[in-house]
């Protein structure tokens, strides 16, 4: 679990490679900026002098690869490997948002609506209706249930 | 396209039976709510399935018909003075008593892939320590220990369908209310869902019962590690253990592979019993293969034994150590055998393999594997659970009764077919 928790990206590890002027010129302080950044409010290009002055190179190079995964992410912040998943569904029955959509959910029944946030499908996971899960902004919970109770890593909160 | 609900999967001994399934021209186009072994098991077995009976005879192998492939085995076995009757693991529970009949009435040997069920159901008997049903376990389990399993490798849907994720009557949010414990020799992907994550020394087993034992009756605590695991560990297991009022232990196939599997078996039954005194608490095997706790109780109930059984005396005798089907091929005791759904290829060292590499082979097969591909006469058969029905026992030892739902091919018996006119041939 430890090790898991410190795999995620953190507003600090953002704010670290930024100019930290608070030069406001994108609007926000640097520190502010580095949290709507992981929320994907902003886009790292807002901050202007990062590109424009060649001292900040190496930390925007830097800044490029740690958000990289973040940018490929879902809206919920989350990534699924498709490859990587067995079909168990111990994330589609641990959901608490699946259960409350469909009770049979809970006695460990695969969903038999669409509506649910989650399924299995053909032995992989299946998405259906991402703005049902509990980390969808603007109500972003800090949810992480589906990653704790995968056998094969292949579901990975980025932030 | 037709929806089909609630199809029992044949992927493996879980039979999940909440299966929906999309048919549409005799295909099966998708299939949701099954593990990645329940989707292959629907979707390849269709393409990859044998058609063709074949005889090989005098270094050629030749297309015949089913009915001349049946003659053909009919006359292998008559020939035949003793008969090798291996397999039934896949099988219905109605071709297991079949095959059993027909090592009875040909004095063969009956024998089957190795399983962690042979071993624990007679134990369970002698000790009388209640099998853990699946659906109590669901409704009334607080703490859940996996004995050398690793359900995210052979029982996928173990944990999210019938232990751990499920609320149940009485464990109300699930897994919020369970403990989860693992008894392995080094960390599997299953370890990620438990608490207690005991990491045993290799062969230390033993000493890791007694030790819990002695813990749960004598309300002492140990000073030292125990079998490599830390006091710490250790004392947090205990104190869940002791505190839980339902605990279901699941015993996996990964004890099958110590040195002294029946003693640690034994033993295990034991600390179950001595367990259950104070609280519930049940054993259940996780049986490797679709129908292996089947095979288990099938032939327990008729002959008495669970594996290895001989009957070239009339009656039904087992001594593993004389009659089980490595020892007798190594003797040379075979000069004929019929495989029904088993690799044994897998199953056996490679010096009995040369041994029944000489003798004349009949195999009943789905798909191809090394069997077919190396058997004097290879008749296919029809799909279980998908084009044939019958009864297959679950893992718990519960009754299934299968949900076939497509037309099978024309000139294509099932193995129950098939043995069944062996049987009135011979």
């Amino acid at each position: 679990m430890k090790n898991k928790l410190s795999t995620r990206l953190t507003p600090l590890q953002i704010y670290k490679l930024l100019p930290k002027t608070n030069c406001k010129l994108c609007g926000h302080t640097c520190m502010s900026f580095a949290i709507k950044l992981l929320q994907r409010e902003v886009t790292l290009e807002q901050c202007t002098p990062l590109f424009n002055d060649p001292k900040y190179a190496e930390n925007l190079k830097q800044l490029q690869e740690l958000i990289a995964p973040l940018l490929s992410a879902m809206q919920t912040l989350i990534q699924i490997d498709e490859d990587k998943c067995i079909g168990c569904g111990n994330c589609v029955i641990a959901c608490p948002a699946n259960v409350a959509i469909e009770p049979a959910v809970a006695k460990g029944i695969n969903p038999r609506t669409t509506d649910v946030v989650f399924t299995v499908e053909d032995g992989k996971i299946k998405m259906l209706n991402l703005d049902k899960c509990r980390r969808n902004p603007p109500h972003r919970l800090n949810c992480n249930i589906c990653e704790i109770v995968c056998y094969s890593e292949a579901i990975k909160v980025i932030a | 396209m037709k929806k089909l609900t609630d199809i029992p999967c044949t992927g493996c001994s879980l039979l999940c039976d909440d299966i929906v399934i999309d048919v549409s021209d005799g295909s099966i186009s998708k299939v949701y709510g099954s593990c990645s072994h329940g989707t292959k098991r629907f979707k390849e077995v269709l393409a990859t399935r044998l058609l063709e009976a074949k005889i090989f005879e005098n270094g050629i192998t030749r297309s015949v018909a089913t009915e001349d492939a049946i003659d053909k085995a009919v006359e292998i076995l008559s020939s035949a003075e003793k008969v090798l009757v291996y397999g039934f693991e896949n099988s219905t529970n109605e071709t297991i008593e079949l095959g059993l009949a027909l090592a009875e009435k040909i004095g063969g040997t009956f024998d089957t892939s190795p399983s962690i069920c042979h071993l624990t159901v007679p134990l369970l008997e002698k000790y009388g320590v209640r099998i853990g049903e699946l659906e109590e376990i669901l409704d009334k389990a607080d703490f859940i220990v996996f004995w050398g399993a690793n359900l995210a490798d052979t029982h996928l849907r173990q944990a999210s369908r019938y232990s751990v994720f499920p609320r149940g009557e009485i464990v109300k949010t699930g897994r919020e209310n369970r403990i989860v414990a693992t008894i392995d020799v080094r960390k599997t992907k299953v370890t990620r869902i438990a608490q207690h994550q005991l990491i045993v020394n290799i062969g230390e087993d033993l000493d890791l019962i007694s030790k819990i034992q002695d813990a749960f009756s004598q309300e002492s605590s140990t000073e030292d590690d125990v079998a490599g695991i830390s006091q710490l560990s250790f004392a947090t297991f205990m104190h869940d253990l002791k505190n839980a009022t339902f605990v279901a232990v699941f015993v996996g196939s990964g004890v099958m592979y110590s040195i002294n599997v029946d003693q640690i078996i034994e033993n295990i039954v034991k600390l179950v019993k001595s367990i259950s005194t104070k609280k519930t608490c049940t054993v259940t095997p996780l049986a490797e293969n679709l129908n292996s706790m089947g095979v288990t109780l099938i032939s327990k109930k008729k002959t008495g034994f669970t594996y290895a059984i001989d009957f070239s005396n009339g009656s039904p005798v087992s001594n593993p150590s004389v009659t089980s089907v490595t020892n007798q091929l190594l003797r040379g005791n075979f000069d004929a055998a019929i495989i029904v759904k088993s690799d044994i290829f897998t199953h056996i060292p490679r010096s009995a393999t040369k041994q029944l590499l000489k003798i004349p082979t009949i195999a009943l097969e789905e798909i191809p594997t090394l069997v077919s591909e190396f058997a004097s006469v290879t008749i296919p058969v029809t799909l279980t659970g998908l084009e044939t029905g019958g009864y297959i026992t679950r893992t718990d030892g519960k009754k299934i009764e299968l949900k076939p739902f497509l037309k099978p091919p024309k000139n294509m018996f099932s193995e129950e077919e098939v043995l069944r006119k062996i049987l009135s041939k011979i």
